[in-house]
């Protein structure tokens, strides 16, 4: 009787587990099937979950497609990359040292400072978008990449600096206390033992940082009116016309977005687990 | 030692040399990322609180924004349709959390176990967290769509399903079409940092526990339960404030329709200030959304601190 419940148990778990796979996988497979396809095989009734003629047009047409101010894909993913990169590289840098200050030090408004960051962690950015736009329309900034880049590094960084607070918490300062003893600087300990301490940390928040940016619709679509700033996601809705959407190749472009960022999620899950878990537990 | 056991000796200890060279360190470690928070969020959002008591007409070139006291908020309240977003508010926010966190702690237990495969899985989990939503919205768009979609084709072959499926044409269809995308996007997340906190109970509980005779509810209730409960807190209320501030998830899919039935706060602030001109009014709303959230933070705040984050 035993074995058999065993084994009964045990199959229901598989089945559980595949059940999950499924509800997980299936849009992420769904998108994929689809960018296989061409539009015109999605619109003849084309829609098992198979493709009947698979084919990499859709891929070909989302590569090589312009639209009518002359940019396409690539004007687009360098526009998103760069965007993203410097962001994540000032979000990064400045609060993993007001990340590491408010961990280390004790100063006269460390509790309000690290209260405004919980909170501005968690307001809704639909609040600070009606005045930010009016400002930056009335500076005539509306339009720049430079502009999109220091919001994207503003909007990242409470979230950054909550999760460097909890990552260096768990740091132990009897390394930092040797290095003190020795006559090292702060500025000398923060570069030489936190940093390459912290190199998994910083590469998983970096991550999250970059995906802020790289999956952003709501400040790009407000602020980058003209089609040649457009990044990636704005780009995505380029294949969409008033009649007629041109469902395989968005699909293909939202393949190429998407896959990169999945395999750099997989790549650093480790330590992007732990170090949201460190953040979550404070 | 438990970390915080560190930071205790750390923090509580009176710093050896309080010099002006060292106040200057800290502002050099502090400065840039205060400069930066200051002009491009706190600033903002005391501009949303000022403007949320001006008058704003619609003809974009008058200057002069004279106070308007709390006309604004007593315009959103007075609104016919403030019920109906308030609802779809609460409603969106009610069981999206609920779904994500029941679903997230159960596939966390599931995930828990051991079974050939379990750190592929755990990795592919990952996915819907890191897709965009940009392209979780038309992934869903498309599969859903009832002429062309996978998903409404697999649908409809259901034996109780009749006639063609139009998930996002009917109210009900649209809100729970778009509740289920909300939950499938981030129940992930609280797997993952529920099998966290399950990786960290020591095997030798259950042992005791079953040695005990105590049964897989039991154990659940009594060991696995208090174990995870700081996180789940902590969880619920991160979530809460993630969930009720959603714009983007619904936006790309509903535009807030059909009439209204999707239309939570965030798209509501959104078309209000940017389709409807209605500035002021948005603003008011962001107010009130902001003193909700603030509220739920306050919270967050004082369990971190009995936690001894600080």
């Amino acid at each position: 009787m035993k074995p058999f419940r065993k084994t009964a148990a045990g199959i229901i778990k598989y089945m559980l587990v595949l059940l999950v796979c499924i509800f997980v996988l299936l849009p992420f497979v769904i998108m994929i099937s689809y960018s296989l396809r061409t539009t015109q095989n999605i619109f003849s009734l084309d829609h098992g979950l198979i493709p009947r003629q698979p084919t990499l047009q859709a891929y070909k047409n989302a590569i090589q497609s312009y639209n009518f101010s002359g940019s396409g894909f690539g004007t687009w993913s360098w526009n998103s990359l760069w965007v993203c990169l410097i962001a994540t590289f000032i979000a990064i840098s400045f609060s993993a040292t007001m990340g590491y200050a408010i961990s280390r030090f004790s100063f006269k408004f460390k509790k309000p400072l690290w209260f405004m960051i919980a909170l501005t962690q968690t307001i809704p950015w639909i609040i600070i978008l009606i005045p930010y736009y009016m400002n930056i329309a009335k500076l005539g900034l509306t339009n720049s990449l430079g502009v999109l880049m220091v919001t994207y590094a503003a909007v990242f960084l409470p979230t950054s600096a909550w999760l460097f607070v909890g990552f260096f918490n768990n740091i132990p300062i009897e390394l930092e206390e040797a290095a003190k003893i020795d006559g090292c600087s702060q500025w000398g300990i923060f570069f030489r033992i936190i940093l390459p301490l912290s190199v998994p940390s910083i590469s998983a928040i970096s991550l999250v940082a970059f995906v802020t940016g790289w999956g952003d619709y709501l400040f790009a679509s407000t602020m980058m009116k003209r089609a040649a700033l457009w990044t990636l996601p704005l780009g995505l809705t380029s294949f969409r016309g008033e009649f007629f959407i041109q469902w395989a190749e968005i699909m293909a472009m939202s393949t190429l977005v998407t896959i990169p960022i999945v395999i750099l999620f997989i790549y650093l899950q480790r330590y992007l687990v732990d170090l949201m878990s460190g953040g979550v537990k404070g | 030692m438990h970390p915080a056991l560190y930071r205790g000796t750390i923090l509580n200890k009176p710093s050896p040399l309080k010099s002006n060279r060292e106040s200057t360190t800290i502002l050099q470690f502090i400065l840039p990322a205060v400069i930066v928070l200051s002009i491009f969020v706190f600033i903002p959002i005391f501009q949303t609180i000022l403007m949320s008591f001006q008058q704003w007409s619609l003809s974009a070139s008058s200057k002069s924004h004279p106070f308007a006291g709390f006309k604004n908020y007593i315009a959103v309240f007075g609104l016919s349709q403030f019920k109906t977003m308030g609802y779809a508010t609460i409603s969106y926010t009610v069981l999206c959390v609920f779904g994500k966190m029941i679903l997230g702690l159960f596939v966390a237990l599931l995930l828990n176990k051991k079974f050939v495969g379990r750190s592929v899985v755990r990795g592919l989990m990952l996915i819907p967290w890191a897709m965009p939503s940009v392209v979780v919205c038309n992934v869903f768009l498309i599969a859903l769509d009832p002429n062309y979609g996978i998903l409404s084709g697999m649908i409809t072959k259901l034996p109780f399903v009749k006639g063609p499926f139009q998930v996002f044409n009917g109210t009900t269809s649209a809100f729970a079409a778009v509740t289920i995308i909300g939950i499938w996007k981030n129940f992930p997340f609280i797997s993952l940092m529920l099998l966290a906190a399950l990786g960290g109970i020591p095997q030798d509980y259950y042992d005791a526990a079953s040695i005990d005779g105590a049964g897989r509810f039991r154990q659940f209730l009594y060991i696995t339960w208090p174990q995870i409960k700081p996180i789940w807190n902590t969880l619920l209320t991160l979530q809460v404030l993630w969930t009720v501030k959603e714009f983007e998830l619904i936006y790309l899919i509903t535009k807030g329709g059909p009439d209204s039935a999707t239309g939570v706060i965030g798209i509501d602030i959104y078309l209000n200030a940017f389709r409807f001109y209605k500035v002021g009014m948005a603003c008011a709303e962001g107010v009130l959304l902001l003193v909700f959230c603030l509220i739920f933070s306050i919270i967050y705040f004082q369990n971190q601190n009995k936690e001894g984050a600080l």
